[in-house]
Order: C-alpha cells, then structure tokens, then sequence
C-alpha cells in the first residue's frame, strides 16, 4: 500500500509555513491518482495556502505496480551518483516475489520512461541497449550532441514496417526546440533481447540501475 | 646527409642512422636530430615513426601526435592505426587516443567504422585452446561480446551484417548491436487454432446437461431489431432465469438453453435462507457469459428468443462458424434440432396456464432487463468487464462461476515456431539420405534432433551428410580418426607400442638378433617410414620411433610420467650423450672443420670417424626433459659436455647456492611434481636409470670427465686439443659399447617379462 508522510515545508515566497504530503511509497494499483501525479508531476508540486504560489519539493519513492510485477526505488538526483550501479539486494523481509523486476531510477524523466517501459511489459534492459546503439552507433549525432534518447511507446498495431509492429522513441533536439520521434520495427526490439541474452555483459550480477551509463560501462568489456 | 626517398609529399632524408624529411623547395620539416630511425608514408598528414625503440605517430613536423610507447604500429583502415603492446593489440585514432579500453590479442581491420577483435583463451585440463571473435566500433564500444567461435561479413560487397557462429549455433549480427537467428526463435511465437480441438471442446462445454432456462419481460425491447439471429451476446449482469415457465404472461420470453447455469435451487442452505429461491426455482448465469442468438419466434404476439449459453471462447473463435453451430442445433438429440424444440415449447405452453411465478411481482421485477443490453437497451460490449472488487459482488461472481463449472474453454491455442524451413532442394540436406525422414516442421532429420538439425541446415554444412550408406561422412571420418587416435594414445601410454615396434624393429632390421641393436646407426634410418619416422619433424635420430620406443622401455623410471606418449608430446626428447660437434666442430659427412685448425693422423681420423658413427647408436643416447635438451648447448651447461650438465643438474637437484634457476623451468613440471622429484636421491635415481655413472665418482656425485676445451677458442693450443681428443675418443670407446650392452639386457628382461 501507499505510504504517506506529512512534512512541515516554510514557503519561500511568504514565509508561510505550511504541511506538505510526501508519498515515500506508491502503490500504483492502489492509487492510479498518485501515478497520474507522478506523470503530471503534481505529487512533487505544493501550493502555498497563503500566497497562492506552487513550489516544486523533489523527493524519491519506492513505486510498486502490483499487476506488472515491478518494483522502482526512485531519487531525484542527477546521474553523476556515486556507486549507483553497485549491487544490491533487497532484504527477505521485503517479501518480493522472485519473478519481480526491481530496479534503481535517478531523475524524474528516467523514472517515468522506466514506468512506462515496465508497464508495457518489455525488457527495460533490452530497450536501454537499443536506445544506446541507436544514439550512438547508428545516429551518433544524438549522444554527440548530449541528447538523450526515451522511449515512447509501443504500437504492435502499425504494422507498416514489420508484422510484430513498431516501437517509437523520441529525443528534445533543444536547437530546433522540437521533439523528435523515430520508429522502428519491433523485431529490432526481439533481436535487442536475443543480443543481450546472448551477451555476457548483460548479465546484471545484482545491479538494478539499468541505464545508458550502465550500457555503456558494460560495452568497454571485452566479455 | 643522402636521400633515402619518399613519404608523402615529402623527401625522406638520412643521416647516419637518422631520418628526417625535407619538401619540394628544400625546406627541411623533420630534422634528423630528432632521431627517428624509422618514417612511414604521411597520410592525411600523419605518418607511423620509430624513435627510441618505440612506435608511435608524428606530425608532419615531427611532432609526436600519440605516445611512443608501442611495439609496433601499422595503419589498420579508414584512419585508423594498429597498435601493439607486447602480445596485446588495440586501435590508434588520428588523435593518437587509443580506442579501446581493453588491450586485446587481435585487432583486425576497420571496415565501415567496424573491426573485428579476438582474444586467445588458453587451453585448460578439459578445454583445448580456443579463438574468440567479437566486434568492436571505433567509438570504443565493443558492440559484440567476444565470445564467438567466428566471425565474417555475411556479405563481402555490403558490409552491412556479420555471420557468426557460437557453440555452432550460426548467428546474423546487425552493426546497430542486435542479433538475428536465423531459425526466428527470438520473435513471438506464432498463435494458430486448433480447430478440432477447439471445436471438440466446444461440445463438451456446451451438450452435456443442456437443459431450457426462462426468463419473461415486459420490457420495451423491439426484439426484431435488438436480437437477431446468429449474433452474439454478453449477459452484462446476473441473468436470474428459472427452469420452468408455462404459457408467456409478458410479450418477449428469453428460452435460454445451457448446461451451465448456477442452480440456486437445488443448494438445501440457499433454499432454507430465502424459501422464494426453490419457489422461483432460482438459476442464475453469470454477467460475462456469451450466448448465441439462435432463433426468435413470434407465435400470438409473443416473442420468443432462444438463447444458447457457450463459452467466451467459442464467442470469440467459433461466433461465425454456422456449421458448427448447426452441428449443435441438430445435435441435441430427440430427433428434433434445438431450434425446433424450443419452438414447440413454446407452442404447447401457449396452451397451458400461466404459472405462478410468473405472476410474481419480485420475480417480474428480477426478470424484468432484457438479456445483453445496457439500461438504454443497447447492446453491452462483448468484451468481459473485469471481475468485481467489492466485496458482496466478488463473492457473489465467484459463487455463480464455481456453480456454474462456467470456466472458458482453453488449450486450443497453438504457438508455432517461425523456423523458415524452404525444403531440402538447393539446401545441405539435399541428396542427404537422412532427408527422407524430414518432417514439414523440420523438426528432425533421420540423424539428428531438432536444434542440431536445424543449426545445421541454417549453417549451411552438415557432417553427418552422405548420400549412400557406403560413404563415410565427415562425422563418422573424425569418429574413426579419433578413434585410431585414442587407440594409439593409450598404446603409447603404456608399453605396448612401444614393445610391438621394437619387436618388429628387432624382427625387420637386426634379423632377430637383439644384440645387433649395439652397433646399429641409427642415422641410416632416415627415409625408413616405419621406424625413421620423426612424426613431421626433420630427421634426427634422436627424434625417430624406435629411439622414443627404446628409450621410453629402457628409462621408463628415470623421469616422472615417461612414457612414449610423453616424449611424442614433447615432454621429453632423446638426446646424444657424447656430441661428435663438442669436440670437432661442424661436421659433415668425413668433413670435421676442427681438424682444419689441427690436423690429426690417419689412425686417428679413422677412430674419430668412428666414434662419428658410433655416436648414433643405442648406447650414447639418453632422455631429458626437452627443456633441458635445449639448455645443453648452452654455457652454463657445458654446450655438449655431458660432464658439466650432470654438474649443473647435480646442483639443481639438491638446491645448492649457485645452482642455475633456468633449469628448473626447463624441467616444465607441474609445482607439486617439481617439488616431489628435486631431491638428491632422485638424482642418483635419474643417473642410475640413465646409465650414466661413468660421469660420477663413487659417491655418485658428478666427477669431471673431460677438460672441456673447443677447437674454436683462440686460447686453444695443438697440444691441449690432441690431449682433449685422445681424452673423449677413449672415453666413449668405452663407455659406448658397455652402456649399450646394459640397454641391451634391459631390453631383453622387457621383452621376455611381456
């Protein structure tokens, strides 16, 4: 279930001092309304009851959905953490089952992507090793020009590049102040996973920070 | 200061042992005082050079653009360069910043920003040495892992795939870091129907315990435009019906035939709970059950629409299907279709009463919904709404479902793999006489299982094909090879070979007469393919096989694990005890270059000439760990003075302070083994086997034999050489023929004990 703290916070506009709600865990299946918060970022947001003026709290969660089998200990800090892909593992007393995908997120735009990649049911991994081949190898540009690659969505109904459908990620090109999409077919998303089933790298050893920094550690491995 | 040639533009100078480069108007860019000894071509205005022993790569002005620190470096495509460490390789770019992280065994060249890299795994007890390839990019990522048995471009013109094989499973590698397999085990397996079963279960869901359910409504309902037949209905909320009705108080009856109804009825509790359950003969369905439309009938301004309750499953798959569900229209039995019989209850009923609970106002308003439609009378959607959350309306569903036995019908559902099987014309298994057993699923050959079959016709070679029994395929080749091998190994290891060859050699050669073996030069042997046979190895009499099959039978104790095996393997070698170059320099057939330098009598030529042949014959050749054989002409060793070695293996064995630490890796044994043989009764054990006590004084310590001189050393006076000669002839005239003779009765023993 959803854990909810309440945190005494002063309004920097008005000196007001106030309460603040802070959910240090989230049940998505039992709260859907704290997932859409978290997607619309309201959870983090307090409005001074006096003054009238929002102010942005950062804080981590621990997100748990419950129907996808995942569990997201998420922190609002940047990447440069240190030994963020040290592994780890949760205690017994948790009572997580073994089939669960648990995972470390740093920054808000990874922790939605994360969400909405898990609750898609695709391997996050497989898609963070994609997501680096094509922002690296295929279109370097994008890691060149310290863009960031996220994925999008699935539609295995657009079958017009391949029958299994077609997998979408986009990037902020912020000179052009535009969002790009780029589809690809979904078989090259199959034949991610067949590679990283494949790779011995791959092979987390306890870590559950799955992202670029991850792959690309990994990758300067011989095996 | 001269002209050497060209790099480039430019023109390459020299001066002494220094390079350096001058252009087209004489302007000089690298002077030779910068000491390059070595400037390769300039391209792109970068060139490999060599400066103090090292490589690395300059400017054009001499200007050092990586660091000079490698073994060698050697441009390796697109503007990349070769760089080597030692054994371990990596790519330089025009930066001169490596591009790998990790130093690798091989890198090979780049080839549209991509390069194969490789790394040698060393054999270990059970695995033989292995090659793995991987491939890297320029970026410095290594795209893929290096753990494949090979890898090629699938294309040579393209260059856009790779081909790969690992634990020969072939693989296609995409340069954007995916793998394809070729038999598509990656993708989603293909879903197909079970028709049959689907429909067989079908019918044991639906006939069994059919019975007619009914159920009244006054409801304004136009039935000709809400139910039609053939379509197909979600119940949407619990359908309360009863068994039995008589003649139609309301205008539309629901006839509702299913064998899967919740009879309330009939539980003795419910009954007792609430009496108006057994009064209504109470029976309830479940809001997701499907019913089919079969048949609407008006008779006297009554409606009646005939329901048949079937499974989710048949709803989605079989909804469309008419002959199968005219199959259960006519199969219910009684000589009359479903339809008909619903027809005629209505028919007859119209004659009878009305019943009482159709006149009951609870029941009416119970019954009152029409089946399948919203609260505006519109058709709810097909698909199933989730099972409910609170409490009362969970229990009460999961009530009606385990009453009703209503569970879906399941198992029909086939996954299908996506092997692109294309038949065996123009593939391996073509003319193969295991093909005629190749099922259309390629699920096996009449050799192989699935996955290797399938491996291998991907592959695209196979070594089990044949084309007649006749033939013998690569498999059952190696098999017989391996075999023989094995044979011949284990032969090797014990004495047999060994034995069987001496035998024969005895029998061939010496005309049975072992004695013979003393005299027999064992140089005469040298296109005898039998016995002068040195196992692709140049002739040596030391290397042929009866020497490795005497000496493995004779010293079979004087080192750890000898055997012929162990000497074929190279872990020991046969060696001449008395050197004829020790003492007489370069010699070539009556040739002896020391005797150039001091000439000797005619007497004594003969006797050298034969010691010459004496000293290939059984009785001056001994075995040593081939390390050490290759240590004898060293220094330190005595350069072929067996006296000397002894010494130096003398102070190996009992450690002694200035013992020669070479030797012991020379020994190459195993630490524990090394340990267990360095000791000083193992030495007098090794010279007692060897039969080499003539090198050693009655305590069995090493005596000095010879006083060690060489023709070639400028110090060397005629008198001392002539003294060294007559010192070794008359030592190996003596000690030859007795060791033989010792070898001889050994031999002997052996044979007559086996």
């Amino acid at each position: 279930m959803s854990e909810l703290r309440k945190e005494k916070i002063t309004c920097p506009h008005c000196k007001h001092e106030g309460e603040f709600e802070l959910w240090s865990s989230i049940n998505a299946d039992l709260n859907p309304e704290l997932k859409e918060g978290i997607f619309n970022e309201k959870i983090w947001a307090w409005t001074c009851p006096s003054c009238g003026e929002t102010t942005y709290i950062p804080w981590g969660t621990l997100y748990h959905d419950m129907t996808n089998k995942f569990l997201i200990f998420f922190s609002f800090d940047s990447d440069d953490v240190n030994n963020k892909y040290e592994s780890f593992e949760l205690p017994t007393t948790f009572g997580v089952e073994k089939d669960y995908t648990i995972r470390s997120v740093y920054g808000l735009m990874n922790f939605k992507e994360k969400i909405v990649i898990l609750q898609n049911g695709l391997n996050d991994l497989a898609i963070e090793h994609m997501k680096y081949m094509i922002s690296h190898i295929i279109r370097p540009e994008i890691s060149e020009k310290g863009y960031h690659l996220y994925f999008e969505r699935l539609d295995p109904e657009e079958t017009e590049v391949s029958e299994h459908g077609s997998i979408y990620f986009f990037y902020n090109d912020e000179v052009a102040q535009q969002t790009i999409s780029a589809r690809f077919a979904l078989d090259s998303y199959y034949e991610h996973c067949l590679a990283i089933k494949i790779d011995p790298r791959m092979d987390l050893n306890g870590n559950k920070c799955v992202d670029e920094g991850w792959i690309d550690k990994q990758l300067k491995l011989a095996k | 200061m001269r002209t050497i040639g060209t790099v480039g533009e430019y023109t390459l100078i020299e001066d002494g042992m220094w390079m350096g480069t001058i252009d087209k108007e004489g302007k000089m860019h690298i002077s030779p005082d910068m000491q390059y000894r070595s400037i390769y071509d300039f391209v792109d205005g970068i060139a490999v050079a060599f400066q103090n022993e090292k490589w690395g790569l300059i400017d054009t002005e001499g200007n050092h653009i990586s660091e000079f620190k490698y073994n060698f470096v050697e441009p390796a495509g697109e503007g990349y360069y070769k760089a080597e460490i030692g054994a371990k390789k990596n790519l330089l770019r025009r930066d001169g910043t490596e591009v790998l992280s990790v130093w690798l065994n091989d890198v090979y060249k780049v080839e549209n920003g991509f390069f194969q890299i490789g790394i040698t795994q060393r054999k270990t007890k059970t695995t033989p040495t292995k090659y793995l390839h991987g491939i890297a990019h320029v970026s410095g990522n290594i795209i893929f892992p290096v753990i494949f048995d090979n890898i090629q471009w699938a294309d040579n013109k393209k260059h856009d795939l790779f081909y790969a094989e690992l634990d020969g499973k072939p693989y296609i590698l995409t340069p954007d870091g995916s793998i394809y397999d070729p038999d598509q085990s990656h993708l989603p397996k293909k879903l197909s129907i079970d028709a049959e079963g689907l429909i067989e279960k079908f019918m044991n869901w639906t006939l069994p315990g059919l019975q007619f359910f009914y159920r009244d409504t006054d409801a304004p309902v136009i039935v000709d435009t809400t139910y039609h037949v053939g379509d197909i209905i979600r119940a949407g909320f619990f359908i309360d019906a009863t068994t039995k009705l008589l003649k139609p108080n309301r205008k539309t009856r629901f006839i509702i035939a299913s064998a899967h109804a919740a009879m309330l009825c009939k539980i003795d509790d419910m009954v007792q709970h609430n009496p108006d359950v057994k009064k209504w003969n109470l029976c309830v369905f479940h809001f997701n059950s499907y019913f089919k439309v079969m048949d609407v009938y008006k008779r006297d301004g009554i409606s009646q629409v005939l329901l048949l309750h079937i499974p989710k499953s048949a709803a989605i798959f079989l909804g469309n299907n008419k002959t199968t569900l005219n199959f259960v229209n006519e199969a219910v039995g009684e000589g009359r279709t479903l339809v008909e019989m619903a027809r005629k209850s209505l028919d007859e009923k119209m004659e009878m009463d009305i019943h009482s609970r159709s006149i009951d106002k609870t029941w009416e308003e119970r019954t009152y919904h029409p089946i399948g439609l919203d609260d505006e009378f519109y058709p709810l959607p097909l698909s199933p709404v989730e099972e409910p959350v609170d409490e009362e309306t969970a229990a009460m569903s999961s009530f009606v479902h385990k009453m009703s036995k209503d569970v879906d019908i399941d198992g029909f559902i086939m996954e299908e793999d996506r092997f692109p099987w294309r038949g065996i014309k123009g593939h391996i298994c073509e003319k193969c006489i295991y093909a005629k057993s190749i099922t259309d699923k390629a699920e096996g050959c009449g050799r192989l299982f699935q996955k290797s079959f399938r491996d291998r016709y991907l592959r695209g070679h196979c070594e089990y094909w044949k084309d007649s029994l006749a033939r013998v395929s690569n498999f059952e080749d190696k098999k017989q090879r391996e075999q023989i091998e094995a044979k011949d190994k284990l032969e090797k290891d014990s004495d047999i070979y060994a034995l069987r060859l001496l035998n024969d050699f005895i029998a061939e050669k010496l005309s049975g007469d072992i004695e013979k073996l003393a005299n027999f030069d064992f140089s005469k042997l040298k296109d005898d393919e039998k016995f002068g046979n040195c196992d692709g190895y140049a002739f040596s009499t030391d290397r042929c096989r009866i020497v490795k099959a005497i000496l493995a039978l004779c010293f079979s104790k004087a080192w750890p694990e000898l055997t012929y095996e162990t000497i074929d393997k190279h872990k020991y070698s046969g060696d001449i005890i008395n050197i004829v170059s020790t003492v007489f320099g370069i010699t070539y057939e009556d040739y002896f270059k020391a005797l150039e330098r001091f000439p000797v009598s005619d007497a004594t030529l003969e006797r050298i000439k034969r010691f010459r042949d004496m000293s290939n014959t059984i009785g001056n050749i001994m075995v040593l760990p081939s390390g050490l054989c290759l240590m004898r002409n060293t220094k330190p060793l005595g350069r072929g003075y067996t006296d000397v070695f002894l010494d130096a293996f003398y102070k190996m064995m009992i450690n002694a302070k200035k013992c020669n630490m070479k030797e012991l890796d020379a020994l190459n044994f195993k630490k524990k083994e090394l340990i267990a043989y360095r000791t000083e009764a193992n030495y007098h054990k090794t010279v007692k086997e060897l039969m080499l006590e003539d090198f050693v004084d009655e305590n069995g310590t090493p005596r000095k034999v010879f006083k060690g001189i060489f023709s070639w050393e400028p110090t060397v006076d005629k008198y001392a050489y002539y003294e060294a000669v007559e010192e070794y002839l008359t030592f190996c005239e003596s000690f030859i023929p007795r060791r033989a003779e010792r070898m001889i009765d050994k031999l002997k023993l052996i044979i007559k004990n086996n």
